[in-house]
């Protein structure tokens, strides 16, 4: 700690003036984590606080290595180091601001609480002067309110003059989000404002004695940051399978960066804020039992939460539908299963009707969704060749321009639709959807519902049988068979990735022992198991 | 086409070099890292290239200084945590600016997009500064990759030849002009964990695994397509190259796989047969949210071939 001067400081030396800064960045240093889990504006990439600690450093190691102990020379030390250090956006204002603050008390030996008020008002005026278009609810905004908070009425000491300066920092980044709506959204402050806020306070805090080891990071907004990050890391884990695990440890000295290295070894999605007395733990794992473990290891774990993955991914499917991929063109698709439902809507179709192999919907039952789409132009996935007709009836019944792509299967159409792009023209876009339709083969693997015969081949009630691209293909006594059966008969040199669609009778652990076999078998294959929920069809699979 | 009628080309609307006694001082051209120019070729052109700053936890690398691509890509794979990237300091640009004063007056900085880095602003303030009688101009090139490089070369070989400023920046602006771009991600994973799917979200989220082909357009990333295997992807991106139109020149890009690369490389070479294709690592700024298995196409379109991108030419 830097002050051995209790009670009143009037005025700053060069000495002390560096003795403050050391604690200030010492104080940034605990909360870069805090930092990092809020930082939403301008980008959400999460290292506000990794860039301005860098920069202050910077600044700091150049202090170390100057010799003079003049205030002003100091200052400017310090503003050179981290303008030569300056990282990311928050880093490069911040050496703004200490740039102002240094030329604000230039030729100064000391500085008493009239010239720390210039030396903000001057730190304010840089801070904005540095953007072209400077933006309010931000590192500026708690730039400008420290300093006016100044310049009505400056105290006559440098400790008070922190003091105030601390309160009204502290004052700004909760205005924040009323200026910012990005940071409303999301229920935080700003990053950058609180990290200005945090380095003013280290000063004053310094300057009385005051403890450093603090927690000045609003807990809600770390909360909230941690949230929104947390709920990013289930946007896209399409294909992974475990557990969400979550907890919080409650300990001493606990050091996030040796355990964030033992968890991560446990996982994937690891997330870990906090300071050393908590810290909270967001994991993706197989193994949620040895990761809670560790965490009793630590310490006391508390608000543990593990939750199926897969489900967890379901939930927020069918919680948070995908926008529409287009503005001006809306999908429909003929489907069965919640599953598949969830699939199709995940990846841009805008609306469903109901039906498959056993169930053939109307023709007025498309028209119906057709006519439902905001859209003018509408492209009709029948997923089906029994459906094939009536889609092309219902488009041409309907007064929309609506063009059927005559998909025969669902993962057929599951490729048309990732074909679709966000700003083809229509014509383009529909060509693009078609072209899909060959680019892979697809299966269905069924039971025979009673004894009969097909192409020739006789087939017991009960067994299982293998349909590749519409043609009967495989008989077999059981499903998993009738599925090799089929996957021998798709394979070729090309393919690399074969998707399985688990069917409303098949329970999660059979589909993936059979995914685990498969891997086996065909080592050189992806396979990405999808809950599928189709009646009547065990397996439906595509392979490309 | 020899490397003089190239030359001579770039600089048609440059004033041939004059031998006259008071032989002005030539242009200085300025980029930064994210350019992905080949170190031999920038010396070689005298292009002055400011690093980027990686940041793997606490420790600080320059870009392509003392981190090469390679390493990088190494590190990235097996780090617990996102590396950072982040725009030189304005120190930097000063001093950079400040020691190309002494040679010339006159100086073009081109940038990777303000929409990615604040590189492009920075430069600027740093040109405010006063570099004594030094004019210096800053591009935004909207791009990044080598859709910046090709812009950047095109610039810095008309000042080779004694072309004023207003006609290098006029021929690295027609180069952005007719540069197009593609990339082609082989996971979502690192585009994720940086928290930069933004606009990509409603492409991209789904419930399959998806590989995404994206663009830059308007400075930040916006995606063409989606397939769902690699190969898909290569090949489609391979189509989509096609359908920009006659090529001058064509760069390809990748993170890991040479061998991708080289694949594709061969068959721009196959469908565009004789224009110069150039093979390259993609810097960590790319790097860092496409990660492991990004490929990457960057072309410029011959000038006579007719160069508005398709979406303009048939408005949705």
């Amino acid at each position: 700690m830097a002050s051995g001067e209790l009670g009143r400081t009037a005025a700053l030396d060069g000495r002390l003036f560096r003795a403050l800064f050391i604690d200030a960045c010492s104080l940034l240093q605990r909360h870069i984590p805090a930092l990092n889990a809020i930082n939403v504006f301008p980008v959400p990439d999460g290292d506000t606080g990794t860039n301005m600690h860098l920069t202050l450093r910077a600044g700091i190691e150049e202090l170390a290595r100057s010799e003079s102990d003049g205030l002003s020379a100091v200052a400017h030390g310090l503003a050179h180091g981290t303008l030569m250090g300056a990282r990311g956006n928050s880093g490069v204002i911040l050496s703004q601001v200490l740039r102002g603050f240094a030329e604000g008390l230039n030729g100064a030996e000391r500085a008493d609480g009239p010239a720390l008020a210039r030396a903000f008002a001057n730190a304010s005026r840089a801070a904005y002067g540095a953007l072209s278009e400077p933006i309010e609810g931000t590192i500026l905004t708690v730039a400008r309110m420290t300093a006016e908070a100044l310049a009505s009425r400056p105290p006559e000491t440098a400790d008070e003059a922190l003091a105030k300066a601390s309160s009204a920092a502290r004052e700004a980044v909760e205005r924040t989000p009323e200026l910012l709506p990005v940071l409303k959204e999301a229920g935080v402050v700003d990053a950058g404002g609180l990290g200005l806020a945090i380095i003013v306070e280290g000063l004053s805090r310094s300057l009385r004695g005051e403890s450093l080891d603090v927690d000045l990071a609003p807990p809600g907004a770390v909360e909230a940051g941690w949230r929104s990050e947390a709920a990013s890391l289930h946007r896209l884990d399409h294909g992974e399978s475990g557990y969400c695990t979550e907890f919080m440890v409650a300990g001493e000295q606990l050091e996030a960066a040796a355990i964030r290295e033992h968890l991560a070894a446990l996982g994937s999605s690891l997330l870990i804020v906090g300071n050393s007395k908590l810290l909270r733990v967001h994991l993706h794992t197989t193994h949620p039992d040895g990761a809670l473990a560790y965490g009793r290891g630590l310490g006391e774990i508390s608000q543990v939460k593990v939750d199926n993955l897969e489900a967890q991914i379901r939930q927020w499917a069918a919680d948070e539908p995908a926008p529409p991929v287009s503005a001006t063109l809306d999908v429909v698709a003929v489907a069965a299963g919640e599953g598949i439902e969830l699939t199709f809507r995940s990846v841009g179709v805008t609306h469903l009707v109901e039906g498959g192999q056993t169930m053939n919907p109307s023709a007025g039952e498309i028209l119906e969704a057709i006519e439902a789409c905001a859209a003018n132009q509408v492209v009709v996935l029948p997923n089906n060749k029994n459906i094939v007709a009536a889609a092309r009836q219902a488009a041409e019944r309907s007064s929309k321009q609506v063009v059927v792509v005559p998909s025969r299967t669902v993962p057929q159409g599951i490729a048309a639709v990732l074909a679709l792009s966000p700003d083809l023209p229509f014509e383009a876009t529909v060509e693009a959807m078609e072209r899909a339709l060959t680019s892979l083969r697809s299966a269905e693997v069924t039971r025979a519902v009673r004894a009969t015969t097909i192409d020739g081949r006789r087939i017991g009630m009960g067994q299982a049988i293998g349909i590749v691209e519409g043609k009967l293909t495989v008989v077999a006594d059981d499903v998993a068979s009738a599925l090799r059966g089929c996957l021998e008969h798709m394979l070729s040199p090309e393919a690399s990735l074969l998707t399985l669609y688990s069917g409303r009778d098949v329970r999660d652990e059979d589909a993936e022992a059979l995914v685990a076999e498969l891997r086996e078998s065909y080592p050189g294959l992806e396979i990405d198991l999808v809950w599928g929920d189709q009646p009547h069809y065990p397996y439906l699979l595509s392979l490309e | 086409m020899s490397v003089f009628q190239k030359l001579r080309r770039l600089i048609s609307r440059a004033e041939e070099p004059s031998e006259a006694a008071s032989a002005p001082r030539l242009v200085r051209v300025v980029t930064d890292s994210t350019a992905d120019l080949p170190a031999e070729e920038a010396a070689e052109l005298g292009i002055t290239v400011v690093p980027l700053q990686v940041i793997f936890g606490e420790e600080v690398f320059r870009d392509g200084v003392d981190l090469s691509g390679e390493e990088f890509f190494r590190r990235l794979e097996g780090a617990h945590e996102l590396p950072r990237t982040s725009q030189p300091s304005l120190g930097e640009f000063q001093r950079v600016f400040e020691e190309l004063a002494q040679e010339t007056d006159n100086i073009l900085a081109i940038h990777l997009s303000s929409g990615f880095s604040g590189t492009a602003e920075t430069a600027r303030q740093a040109a405010q500064s006063p570099a004594g009688h030094c004019r210096i101009e800053v591009i935004d090139s909207g791009t990044v990759s080598m859709a910046l490089g090709f812009a950047v070369l095109a610039a810095a070989r008309a000042a080779r030849w004694g072309a004023d400023l207003d006609t290098c920046a006029a021929n690295a602006r027609s180069v952005l002009e007719r540069q197009r771009l593609a990339v082609a991600l082989d996971t979502l994973e690192y585009l994720r964990r940086g928290g930069r799917i933004g606009r990509a979200q409603a492409f991209l989220g789904g419930l399959l695994r998806l590989k995404p082909i994206l663009t830059v357009r308007d400075g930040g990333a916006y995606p063409l397509t989606r397939v769902r295997t690699h190969r898909k992807a290569l090949d489609e991106m391979l189509r989509i190259c096609v359908e920009w139109g006659a090529l001058a020149e064509a760069a390809v890009m990748y993170s890991t796989s040479i061998d991708d690369a080289r694949y594709v490389a061969a068959e721009i070479g196959r469908r565009c047969p004789g224009i110069p294709i150039h093979v390259g690592r993609i810097g960590p700024v790319i790097g860092v949210h496409g990660g492991p298995g990004l490929v990457g196409i960057t072309v410029v379109v011959a000038e006579d071939a007719a160069p508005s991108p398709p979406a303009q030419e048939h408005p949705a």
